[in-house]
């Protein structure tokens, strides 16, 4: 019971992009909704533009919880466990979730929904890699281009579109899904470095177009437009123009006054009754007092990880192996997304990408996904490339230096000053297909520092042939493009780029089958009636392409649907 | 000149100006900031790590948030002495930038003979190699805040202008020079106390 003996109607666990769009949505429907973040809630003032403390940002106030609880890592069943390793960093606690986020807001593609079908009819079934999990969405993207085009209008994201209602739009993406709204908001500035790119796309072939971006290209929705400072990605915004969860669903949620937010609460497990459905959770306060929470409806909305070690943590003698596992799914079908870039050098070239936000910059998705003839590759999928913006001395310094340069000493130290605004990449986000043994447990053996010694998140993930074959072919195309650029000398970033990656999917699959999946089509648990997990957990696939607005169109879909089945008085 | 018959004063005065050591002993100072001059020497290109009191950052961030780091420190100057003497005779910190380019590179290459107390651990070189130089790009280049960058040396290097409250789309073309009439540092932030809007 809470001290008051109230009892919500919802309890979200988690206020980041899924929790928050949930509670826009439920709240606007009459919903009463507690919602628990183990964070604080902060404002622009507090955010430095402190390369040091924001972007190694374990190292600020950003991530004290997710710092005490990290993840171990194996490559297989009969490897050693180590710690994990982190490729676009970790993740946050607070209101807005991960406002670091670099808010690249792309749609998802209408093929990213059926891979499995569209894969079986171009190639045949035997294109489908030995061990690989590859199913297809059981909601298409005709179900989530609404919530799409809500999400995009409230949160304000700037771009240009490439399809609106079936009439392509020059400059935007052409392979993008139709659209019935444009953007908010004309795209970001084009720098140099993106028109230097874009010219030699254009030349191979290629449609590149502007990263549809999370940040305001112009004043809107009361707050001011970006400045291009260059501290976007791995930093909060400074003066509140990137577009975060924390000054967009969360104020309309309080605007209803439906909305009570409780931070610095960090729930534990959810409770479950005699008749196997959720009564609550329990969460550690501000002050450290272990509370109940009463509810008649739980969504989980943390991270992937959180999420899965939730549901494993919630044990009863109904649910002995974790809540919703009976058909062992929970963890099962995980995919962090590696981020293979190929360096170059633009000699004696001032690129100035130490200005502007990393989600200024000109992508192309012409080898993303099936948008190019797969036959005779040996391999399934693609990656979406591009170049950005940002860049500060700490990473350029720390970044991968040319096979024939010296990591220390003055070789090191006159390629850095020769050479850190003359360098760029083409960074890829590739594709990772789901494979039956690339999943999340509870580690047997470590515990958790936040005091209560729970159990970590186990990671057991590898690469596969197919995703090395992606990287392989990508990287190809990037050293053609470089060298359209006026690129003389390449080198490849590593090839395993982190074992978590801030697009860490699946784990908690969406599916009609319930001896295949955890969370029915509207992220209702298959096993527990009014129990719902929202974030990039339930993803089925892991497409190359930035997961938070289709996190944000499948929260707003399901609560949608969860707020007019409350509405018919389904007595939950 | 051996360890044993330096007198400390003579080392703390060798620490940046007015700071004295929160985690280090004056000898891993020294050491730490030998092996930190060697990765980023001072050259005609301008200062280098010495000068950018890169060893005062890393004993700040030890005494602070990487307090999990001490015992690698502490460790690792011994090995990286013990493996010094067993090859040139003196400490790591005694000997000429011949002889530490050579062990600093053997530290990279994780090519250093296995030293007595390191038999667990034939790791330890590279590690502790990777480990230094992590802290010295981090107090070259990090806000001065955080106790390295001495003068801004690090970024003045670079030529960069610290963390400027924005730019103009013509400072974003190539080859475009941006200049401006100081630089900035996250001290300068949050901008309405300094009565500064971009």
């Amino acid at each position: 019971m809470t001290e008051s003996g109230e009892r919500a109607d919802v309890c979200i666990v988690g206020l980041g992009p899924a929790g928050a769009t949930a509670a826009y949505a439920l709240t606007a429907a009459g919903m009463r909704v507690v919602a628990l973040d183990a964070g604080p809630r902060r404002n622009k003032d507090e955010y430095r533009l402190d390369e040091l403390s924001d972007s190694v940002f374990e190292r600020a106030s950003l991530g004290p919880k997710f710092n005490a609880e990290l993840q171990t890592w194996r490559r297989s069943p009969t490897s050693p466990t180590q710690p994990a390793t982190y490729s676009l960093g970790k993740m946050n606690n607070g209101v807005g979730g991960t406002v670091v986020y670099s808010a690249w807001l792309r749609r998802y593609a209408p093929g990213d929904f059926r891979v499995r079908t569209d894969t079986i009819a171009r190639y045949g079934e035997e294109a489908l890699p030995t061990g690989s999990a590859v199913v297809d969405w059981p909601i298409g993207y005709d179900d989530l281009e609404p919530y799409y085009t809500q999400v995009e209008q409230i949160t304000g994201v700037a771009g240009i579109p490439g399809n609106i209602r079936g009439e392509p739009v020059a400059g935007g993406n052409p392979f993008e899904g139709y659209r019935s709204e444009g953007y908010p908001l004309p795209p970001l500035r084009s720098a140099g470095l993106s028109e230097l790119f874009g010219d030699a796309a254009r030349g191979a072939g290629y449609h590149p177009y502007p990263v549809p971006a999370g940040i305001n290209s112009v004043p809107f929705d009361g707050r001011p437009a970006c400045t291009y400072c260059g501290f976007n990605a791995f930093f909060g915004c400074h003066i509140d123009a990137k577009s975060t969860v924390d000054l967009t669903f969360v104020p309309r949620a309080e605007r209803t006054g439906n909305l009570e937010i409780r931070t610095n609460s960090r729930v534990i497990r959810v409770t479950t009754g005699d008749d196997g459905h959720a009564t609550g959770v329990d969460y550690q306060d501000v002050n450290g007092n272990i509370r109940h929470l009463e509810a008649s409806i739980v969504i989980l909305a943390a991270y992937t990880f959180e999420n899965v070690r939730l549901l494993l943590l919630s044990t009863s003698d109904r649910f002995p192996g974790g809540l919703a596992n009976a058909h062992g799914q929970v963890g099962k079908y995980f995919t962090p997304k590696q981020l293979p870039r190929v360096l170059g050098i633009l000699p004696g070239r001032a690129l100035n990408r130490f200005t502007g936000p990393s989600a200024q910059g000109t992508i192309m998705d012409d080898l993303l996904g099936d948008n190019f003839d797969h036959t005779g590759l040996g391999f399934v999928r693609g990656a979406s490339m591009g170049v950005i913006q940002q860049s500060q001395p700490i990473a350029a310094a720390k970044d991968t230096t040319p096979p024939d340069v010296a990591r220390w000493g003055r070789g090191f130290k006159e390629h850095l000053v020769r050479n850190w605004n003359s360098t760029f990449a083409i960074e890829a986000q590739p594709e990772n297909l789901m494979y039956e043994d690339n999943f999340l447990d509870l580690d047997p053996v470590v515990r958790d520092r936040s005091g209560l010694g729970l159990p970590v998140i186990r990671i057991t993930f590898q690469q596969y042939a197919n995703e090395l074959a992606i990287i392989d072919f990508v990287r190809q195309r990037s050293v053609e493009l470089m060298r359209a650029m006026g690129v003389e000398k390449t080198w490849p970033g590593p090839t395993l780029t982190g074992v978590g990656s801030s697009h860490d999917l699946g784990g908690l699959r969406m599916g009609t089958d319930e001896a295949r999946s955890v969370v029915d089509q509207d992220l209702r648990a298959h096993e527990v009636p009014n129990l719902y997990v929202m974030g990039g957990a339930v993803f089925p696939s892991c497409p190359g392409i930035n997961p938070t607005l289709t996190i944000q169109a499948v929260a707003l879909r399901a609560a949608e649907r969860l707020a007019q089945e409350w509405a018919r008085g389904r007595g939950l | 000149m051996s360890i044993g018959s330096t007198p400390a004063a003579d080392l703390v005065s060798q620490a940046p100006a007015g700071q004295s050591l929160r985690f280090f002993t004056p000898h891993e100072a020294r050491t730490v900031e030998a092996v930190m001059g060697r990765i980023m020497p001072d050259d005609e290109l301008g200062p280098g790590a010495v000068e950018a009191g890169t060893v005062s950052y890393a004993d700040h961030t030890l005494a602070g948030v990487e307090q999990g780091n001490q015992t690698r420190y502490r460790a690792g100057v011994k090995l990286l002495d013990a493996a010094c003497r067993a090859r040139f005779g003196h400490a790591f910190a005694d000997c000429g930038h011949v002889e530490q380019d050579a062990m600093v590179s053997d530290m990279a290459a994780g090519s250093v003979p296995p030293v007595t107390g390191a038999a667990e651990d034939l790791d330890w070189a590279v590690a502790f190699f990777e480990l230094l130089r992590e802290h010295t790009l981090e107090g070259m280049f990090s806000d001065p805040v955080h106790g390295g960058n001495r003068d801004l040396a690090g970024w003045k290097l670079l030529g960069y202008l610290g963390p400027q409250p924005g730019y103009s789309h013509e400072e974003q073309q190539l080859d475009a020079v941006v200049v401006r009439d100081r630089i900035f540092t996250a001290a300068d932030y949050p901008l309405e106390q300094a009565g500064e809007r971009p």
